[in-house]
């Protein structure tokens, strides 16, 4: 743990939904102490979010749930009491870092808004996760993954033409901004170990999207350079007539073939022979059709796999369009062992992808599997002075 | 009451990054860590341009771009890479310009050993230093992490390749499309199981999102852990399994439940959600998305659309059935949202309490009334484009100082040399016109100078 770099770095993770655990996951993941306040009884949105493990829904076999939370303790907290409220501020007297995601307003109602807080931990880095922000007309208004990547996301340009524009992998969009909150949430927590002066992040999973790079700011600067909107486009376009998406033996594979390797793609498709007829241009759209139906036949001969080693083997650019099942198999991630099974106590072992970042010895480690609903009550509370027949109180008092 | 009046400086003051970057991971870390206050030097060559930051050739054709109107990642302003008085094009590509700000653009052949020894220099001084390129890529220069190492022992070096330092597909080349494709968000993201959808879109680029931020937030842990040991280290983010990250769903299930996502499109496996056509300007133009969670927000839904006849139906009274009929209450939802304008849709929706918005092109998203109030956008004047309006931050501080963009807009080619050269190293006038006479640093590409691509 020591040779984790965040270790030591206590989080409160106050959190429902994703964007705001997957923040609070990094910290986890690469050491830090990470709490996850639930409500009671029900727990947090995501611990209900199918795909369930064997499609048995309950409170800990959600998928997302036990992907999100991996390292975090997890206690249960009634923030409308006012003891409630008490313990919640005892919390924050010694965390560095508190993560929440409740509607804009909530935490002033709760009276546990940042002015209140920072008086009780000048050095506190308080980070706000919310669809639009804590201001503007947006304020108050109800999204989805969706409707962020609609309204953030480079939404109109995606998909075909002559269809409807269509979302990308489902909360694809959430869990990146995710992550664009972990880099601010650092940004700022490296100035405070400076001055020792908290700060207030307003973050806004909308502006996350027009902000990061998953093509929106080229997209943006493209419109403020010459006035035109980003269309959605055919994916079969091609670079003059050498194939983009090509058809195989069993299925698609993605090349990238500019004129300089024109010569070698057709070697390599076994036609180098009809190099010696001029009109075989990379350029020379008349041959588009004969070509098309030439490399279809071509193609059909090998699998992707096949054709990504031959043409990467000479440094050119082929990759298949790989399923799940492609990837889940895959030798090169196994290798890797990019996917870690992680013990659970009633599932056996759960299945997940690792953090990106890896050194060694590495500093992303799984200590322990997503917490049950209030796992670490007893733990947590006794460590703030209250005693085992206290939390009993706090419990019959719906405080815990 | 004591006031606390002592102001927050720049988090990452004093702290020197070395980018040797290309395309958009690394120069938007870059950034980035720019932003935070660190003095981001990025290295580029005038024999050589990587990746597609400041074009797809080192000499572009007009032709290519005056008729290209589709908008998209990579432009020039007015469809000209060259301005209108003779403006570099290398310095008004769209794609490279929307992220490098607070960036020290610097050039410096280092393939000779003039050029190397000041790398060293340079080297020495700082921090960190970043890179994404292929893992063969800079130890073919002679820049293997043992020899940063040997240098600036407390270097933090940080590589992110497409698929990793290690494994079969190590030295795998592909953009940003192409690993998508390969890890399977291409598939995710179809519009159904028909033989005509199997590629619905090309382009999605989560692993540069991704692969930034985690570059960034990494540079940070680094920085944290250098602190407690005292000595510098090896990062390695591969930037597919960045991606690979933020779609655990398609993993899990294959591995929990042995079961391949089915294709989802716009809608969800609990919620009444789609995308609908709007009215526009034009036909097939406009669009609004709409996220019926629950039996409270339908409705709310129906009380905002006034309890039309079809909303009564009984296959729509539960939220099952609901679920189970959404094609025909698609085609209600249609022909209603048709008749009205998207944004209309969405207030008039969020006004009852319903989550909805519209799918905003370019053009909408600069006059939204919300990000205007936010003051999102930041103007930003640079030497080559003129002035327009840049995208902003993630995230809002409250005391937190972050270096403006629009004092450090995007950097020109070799625009900071005599900073790098003369600033930070200490030639004299005499050393630094010598270098730029032997052609190891300028700021415009070479007559035979090459591209990656």
């Amino acid at each position: 743990m020591a040779d984790q770099p965040l270790s030591g770095i206590k989080v409160l993770d106050l959190t429902n939904h994703i964007t705001g655990a997957f923040c609070a996951k990094q910290f986890a993941d690469y050491g830090a102490d990470v709490i996850k306040i639930e409500k009671i009884g029900r727990g947090c949105h995501t611990r209900h979010m199918p795909p369930f493990i064997d499609d048995k829904p309950d409170l800990d076999s959600s998928l997302y749930f036990q992907y999100l939370n991996t390292n975090k303790k997890s206690i249960t907290l009634n923030l409308k009491t006012k003891t409630g409220k008490i313990i919640f501020k005892n919390l924050i007297s010694k965390a560095d870092i508190l993560i929440e995601s409740f509607s804009p307003g909530v935490m002033l109602k709760l009276e546990l808004n940042y002015e209140i807080l920072e008086k009780i931990n000048p050095r506190l880095v308080m980070a706000s996760i919310t669809n639009f922000g804590q201001t503007g007309p947006y304020r108050d208004y109800k999204a989805s993954d969706l409707v962020e990547f609609a309204m953030g996301g480079a939404m109109s340009s995606t998909g075909l033409p002559q269809l409807n524009p269509i979302n990308k992998a489902r909360d694809a969009c959430l869990f990146e901004s995710g992550l664009q909150s972990w880099y601010a949430i650092m940004g700022v927590y490296m100035g405070t170990l400076r001055d020792n002066i908290g700060d207030y992040i307003d973050l806004s999973i909308m502006e996350t999207q027009l902000a990061g790079c998953e093509r929106r700011t080229s997209h943006l600067l493209t419109y403020q350079y010459t006035g035109d909107i980003s269309l959605r486009v055919d994916p079969f376009t091609k670079i003059g007539i050498a194939p983009r998406m090509q058809r195989t033996k069993d299925g698609f594979i993605n090349l990238v073939i500019g004129p300089s390797r024109f010569a070698k793609f057709m070697e390599l498709i076994g036609q180098k022979d009809l190099l010696d007829d001029p009109s075989w241009n990379i350029f020379n759209m008349e041959k588009q059709a004969e070509a098309q139906k030439l490399f279809d036949i071509c193609f059909s001969q090998k699998t992707r796999k096949e054709w990504a080693s031959l043409f990467q083997n000479e440094g050119m650019i082929c990759t298949p369009l790989n399923k799940p099942e492609d990837i889940c198999n895959d030798e090169h991630w196994n290798d890797r062992e990019f996917f870690r099974e992680v013990n659970h106590p009633h599932f056996g072992t759960i299945k997940l992808p690792r953090g990106a970042v890896r050194v060694s010895p590495d500093w992303w480690q799984v200590h322990r599997s997503a917490p049950t609903l209030g796992q670490d009550n007893t733990e947590v509370y006794g460590s703030i002075g209250y005693s085992i027949p206290d939390q009993s109180l706090l419990k019959a008092n719906a405080v815990i | 009451m004591i006031t606390n009046t002592r102001k927050k400086k720049l988090p990452l003051e004093g702290v020197r990054v070395l980018g040797f970057t290309q395309s958009w991971t690394g120069p938007f870390a870059g950034m980035l860590l720019g932003d935070l206050g660190a003095e981001h030097l990025r290295l580029e060559q005038i024999q050589y341009a990587g990746g597609m930051t400041r074009g797809l050739t080192s000499f572009p054709l007009r032709d290519m771009w005056i008729n290209k109107k589709f908008g998209r990642t990579m432009q020039y302003p007015d469809h000209e890479p060259t301005g209108p008085n003779g403006e570099y094009h290398m310095n008004r590509f769209s794609f490279g310009n929307c992220h490098l700000q607070n960036t020290y653009g610097f050039t410096l052949d280092f393939t000779r050993p003039i050029g190397m020894d000041l790398l060293k220099r340079i080297i020495a001084i700082s921090d960190i230093f970043l890179e994404n390129n292929t893992p063969s890529t800079a130890p073919k220069l002679g820049l293997t992490p043992e020899y940063l190492h040997e240098i600036n022992p407390k270097m933090i070096i940080i590589r992110a390749p497409g698929y990793g330092l290690s494994g079969p597909y190590t030295n795998w080349k592909g953009f940003g499309a192409n690993i998508e494709s390969s890890i399977g968000h291409v598939f995710a993201l179809r519009y159904s199981d028909n033989p005509e959808h199997a590629v619905s879109n090309l382009e999605t680029y989560s692993m540069d999102n991704c692969g930034a931020h985690s570059l960034a937030a990494a540079a940070m842990m680094g920085l944290l852990q250098r602190e407690k040991s005292g000595k510098g280290m090896l990062i390695e983010i591969a930037q597919a399994e960045g991606v690979m990250g933020v779609l655990p769903i398609f993993w899990m299930d294959y591995f929990a439940n042995g079961r391949t996502q089915p294709a989802y499109a716009n809608r969800h496996p609990t919620a009444i959600q789609g995308c609908y056509p709007t009215k526009g300007e034009k036909e097939g133009y406009d669009w609004v998305v709409i996220t019926i969670h629950n039996d409270e927000e339908w409705n709310n839904f129906c009380q905002a659309l006034e309890y039309p006849h079809w909303s009564k139906k009984q296959k729509f009274v539960d939220c099952v059935s609901r679920h189970n009929n959404q094609d025909e209450l698609d085609e209600h939802i249609s022909s209603w949202s048709r008749q009205h304008n998207n944004y209309a849709i969405m207030h008039l929706l969020q006004k009852h309490g319903v989550p909805a918005g519209p799918v905003l092109t370019e053009e909408m998203v600069f006059r939204d009334e919300h990000l205007l109030e936010h003051d999102f956008f930041i103007e930003e004047t640079q030497k080559w484009c003129g002035t327009h309006k840049y995208s902003g931050y993630t995230g809002q501080f409250k005391k937190t100082p972050r270096r403006n963009r629009a004092d450090m807009p995007a950097t020109g080619i070799g625009e900071y040399n005599e900073y790098v050269f003369k600033g930070l190293l200490g030639l004299s006038n005499e050393d630094y016109l010598a270098l730029e006479k032997e052609h190891y640093i300028g700021t415009e590409m070479l007559p035979d100078a090459k591209s990656s691509i």
